[in-house]
């Protein structure tokens, strides 16, 4: 018989992290448009109309996406962007990235990777001082199949809390919460996946802030 | 012999607790409901906490797990993932009606094994209580297998059984073991002209008519003890008109007993009754189209082979018999010469059935044929049946019979006798303002028309019922006009609470009561007693006598 929560789950909280960290290290990059640049010398804001590709070729990533909109030092925005790094690659509708608050808010947010199939959510945010990401409507991945509603990751205690109703399926097995205020807290230690609904206080408070901002 | 009677008894009401179990769902709020759920192979299992910490899953605060044939509620329930097994500590399963409870249980694969166990068919306390050491529940047969199990009746241990092993289909057949033990409702032994009393544990005996009646009849006897599956055998060891003599009627002291079985189409069955007028025996052994018989008060012993065959909707039944039997088999007496011989015969039918939604016609026509072996001559009968049936909102069945024979038979076996009736009956279920039933029937050859009509109007404590009954023989002779009034309560939901079935009846023709009977319900805990009596008045037909009939019931909650 298979696990209630296998391994596969400590490979989407590496994922989630993995996003977390890539914000984080996107500084230095170069600039490949698709047509032209429009350089507002005004603002300073430079826009790709037909799209291009930003590459930081030092830490090995890559932002693909048909309209972009970027100021250095302060803001990134791009739409039906696709970010790859290594093997995990992030879809996004829209993608906000503001250098100076290191926060990036995402729409119509897909991450994907090999190890697991996908994770996918209507609206994001990735708080990236706070190693917090917030994931909020339709959350869905795919094997194991979890369905929620509303979910914070913190990156540095790799701990993920899932608030309100849930399921989990893996295989035969399905672990559901069905309440509104139902709480299950994830935590990926050691190759381990650990799993509460009695979420103490300390960690609640650390967490549940987050959800209400996005 | 008592002790055993008991004891069967007793576990026949365990075991029928527990087929209630299998029926009924969980009373409060069900597993799938509870904030956390995980469903499993093994089941599905809730609680309102979960911790995880990636080997066990420990659900707590009212967990709860279900599974194929369980219900069950524990403080904790652990989910040993490597294992693939749960753990149970403290559980218990309640359902309306019965409780069980467990020190411990696991369940693995497809059994459920759990120690020390209290299992109860009682609403509260614990009057009559079943404990085990180990039982095993088999999650995909539905088979439970108790070890070491004791039988309490109010705390006195009267049955210990090291292994007893029961099956789905005993346990929760529709009227399965409920059925076998009395415990569904059912009529009493009441003939049919009395006001039937439903309910009564049936194969106990307990009353008081010409003297106590006291015994059991046809109670199911596992063949191999402890285990139902292995089929029963029906047990009567009846003492009736116990202290008739202090009323001077010496006859009626009688002792009846008797044996039967029905296993794999074979049946076999043996009555013996004992009393001042000498003994009685009565016995009949069937196996596939061999039948012997004997029964001593009709001087009868036979042998023989009927066979069953069909072609289409023609079935033939071409029988050969070796017989005696008392010359007049309706009405027979020691005194009586008897006839021997032997016959051959057939019986052929042909059904013919026309449905259209709810109308029904039927038309089948019969004949019975028979040669003897000396001066008899040859016997035949033949006649026919028309039916036409409406079964919908209401039903109505209208049906006509004649037969007749060319010259009487050598003996009762293959009598047909002539009949020439009509008879109409009309049932309307019961809706808001009432049930009704109406039956009449005229038969040409005894001049007699029969009818009785019946309406149930419900109220709030239950159904008052009015019933007539009437028989006018020829030459426009009332031989029968009587009226009865009774009520039937509700069934008793709530313990310690009591009910009255009352009985009148008025004879129109002799101008007085025709009889009387009242039925007393009390329910505790666990059982609904029953203690009933009934009078005859005034004989209504040559059945009835006049007199008292006590009767007393046992009847699970």
């Amino acid at each position: 018989m298979k696990g209630v929560f296998p391994p596969r789950m400590v490979g989407l909280c590496l994922a989630l992290t993995a996003a977390l960290l890539l914000g984080a290290r996107f500084a230095g990059f170069s600039v490949e448009a698709n047509g032209d640049q429009q350089v507002d010398l005004a603002t300073g804001v430079t826009t790709l109309p037909r799209g291009g590709t930003l590459t930081d070729n030092r830490n090995g990533l890559r932002l693909v996406a048909p309209y972009i909109q970027y100021k250095d030092g302060e803001f990134i925005r791009a739409r039906q962007a696709q970010f790859n790094t290594g093997d995990t690659r992030f879809n996004a509708l829209e993608l906000d990235y503001q250098l100076k608050g290191e926060t990036v808010r995402l729409k119509g947010l897909t991450v994907s990777s090999p190890d697991f199939s996908s994770i996918s959510a209507q609206d994001g945010l990735a708080l990236l001082g706070e190693n917090r990401l917030v994931l909020s409507g339709d959350i869905r991945s795919q094997a194991p199949q979890l369905k929620a509603g509303k979910m914070v990751v913190d990156t540095q205690s790799r701990q993920a809390l899932v608030i309100g109703a849930y399921t989990f399926q893996d295989g035969a097995n399905r672990l559901s919460g069905n309440r509104a205020d139902s709480l299950l807290l994830l935590s990926f230690q050691s190759g381990k996946t650990q799993v509460t609904t009695r979420v103490a206080a300390e960690v609640l408070a650390r967490l549940r802030p987050f959800a209400d901002k996005l | 012999m008592y002790g055993l009677v008991t004891k069967t008894l007793l576990l026949g009401l365990i075991l029928a607790g527990w087929a209630h179990a299998q029926e009924s769902p969980l009373e409060t709020e069900s597993c799938a409901e509870r904030p956390v759920v995980l469903e499993t192979p093994q089941g599905l299992i809730g609680g309102g906490i979960l911790d995880y910490d990636g080997d066990t899953a420990v659900f707590s605060e009212g967990a709860c797990l279900e599974t194929t044939g369980l219900s069950l509620r524990a403080p904790e329930i652990r989910y040993l993932q490597a294992e693939g097994a749960l753990e149970l500590k403290n559980l218990e399963a309640q359902t309306a009606r019965y409780r069980f409870r467990a020190r411990e249980g696991v369940v693995k694969g497809k059994t459920f094994e759990a120690r020390g166990i209290w299992l109860t068919p009682c609403r509260c306390g614990e009057d009559l209580l079943t404990v085990s050491e180990t039982a095993r529940f088999n999650l995909e047969t539905g088979d439970l297998l108790l070890d070491e199990a004791t039988v309490e009746l109010f705390h006195l241990p009267v049955l210990r059984s090291e292994e007893l092993l029961l099956d789905r289909q005993t346990l929760s057949t529709p009227g399965g073991l409920a059925s076998i033990f009395g415990l569904s409702q059912k009529g009493s032994a009441a003939s049919d002209s009395m006001v039937k009393i439903s309910g009564l544990l049936s194969p106990l005996r307990i009353g008081y008519e010409r003297g106590l009646v006291l015994g059991v009849e046809e109670l199911p006897v596992p063949i191999v003890p402890g285990d139902l599956r292995q089929g029963t055998f029906g047990l009567t060891l009846i003492a009736s008109g116990l202290g008739g003599r202090f009323f001077g009627d010496l006859q009626a002291e009688k002792i009846t007993f008797g044996v039967g079985m029905i296993r794999e189409g074979k049946s076999g069955s043996f009555r013996m009754a004992a009393g001042q007028d000498g003994l009685h025996f009565r016995s009949r052994v069937e196996d596939g189209p061999l039948f012997f018989s004997n029964d001593t008060d009709k001087q009868l012993a036979e042998a023989g082979v009927r066979l069953g065959l069909a072609w289409g909707r023609l079935s033939l039944n071409p029988f050969v018999r070796l017989a005696q039997e008392d010359v007049n088999m309706d009405n027979p007496s020691p005194n009586h010469p008897v006839v021997t011989g032997m016959t051959l015969g057939a019986e052929a039918r042909y059904p013919l059935i026309h449905q259209d939604g709810a109308f029904r016609f039927r038309l089948e026509p019969w004949a019975v044929g028979a040669v003897y072996d000396r001066e008899s001559p040859p016997y035949l009968a033949f006649g026919g049946l028309v039916e036409g049936r409406y079964d919908g909102e209401f039903s109505l069945r209208l049906s006509y019979k004649q037969g007749w024979e060319v010259r009487p038979s050598r003996f009762a076996y293959e009598r047909r006798q002539p009949t020439q009736s009509v008879s109409v009956g009309l049932m309307v279920p019961k809706s808001r303002w009432g049930s009704l039933n109406l039956q009449a029937s005229y038969d040409f050859y005894d001049v007699q028309t029969k009818a009785s009509l019946r309406y149930g109007f419900p109220i709030e404590a239950g159904e008052l019922w009015l019933e007539g009954r009437s028989r006018i023989e020829a030459g426009l002779d009332w031989q029968q006009g009587e009226l009865l009034v009774g009520f039937i309560p509700n069934p008793l939901d709530c313990t310690y609470s009591f009910s009255l079935t009352p009985t009148l009846g008025y004879d129109f023709v002799r101008q007085g009561f025709s009889r009387a009977g009242l039925e007393v319900r009390y329910a505790d805990c666990c059982f609904i007693w029953k203690v009933g009596y009934q009078t005859v008045f005034i004989p209504q037909n040559k059945d009835e006598k006049v007199g008292g009939r006590f009767s007393f019931g046992l009847e699970l909650r």
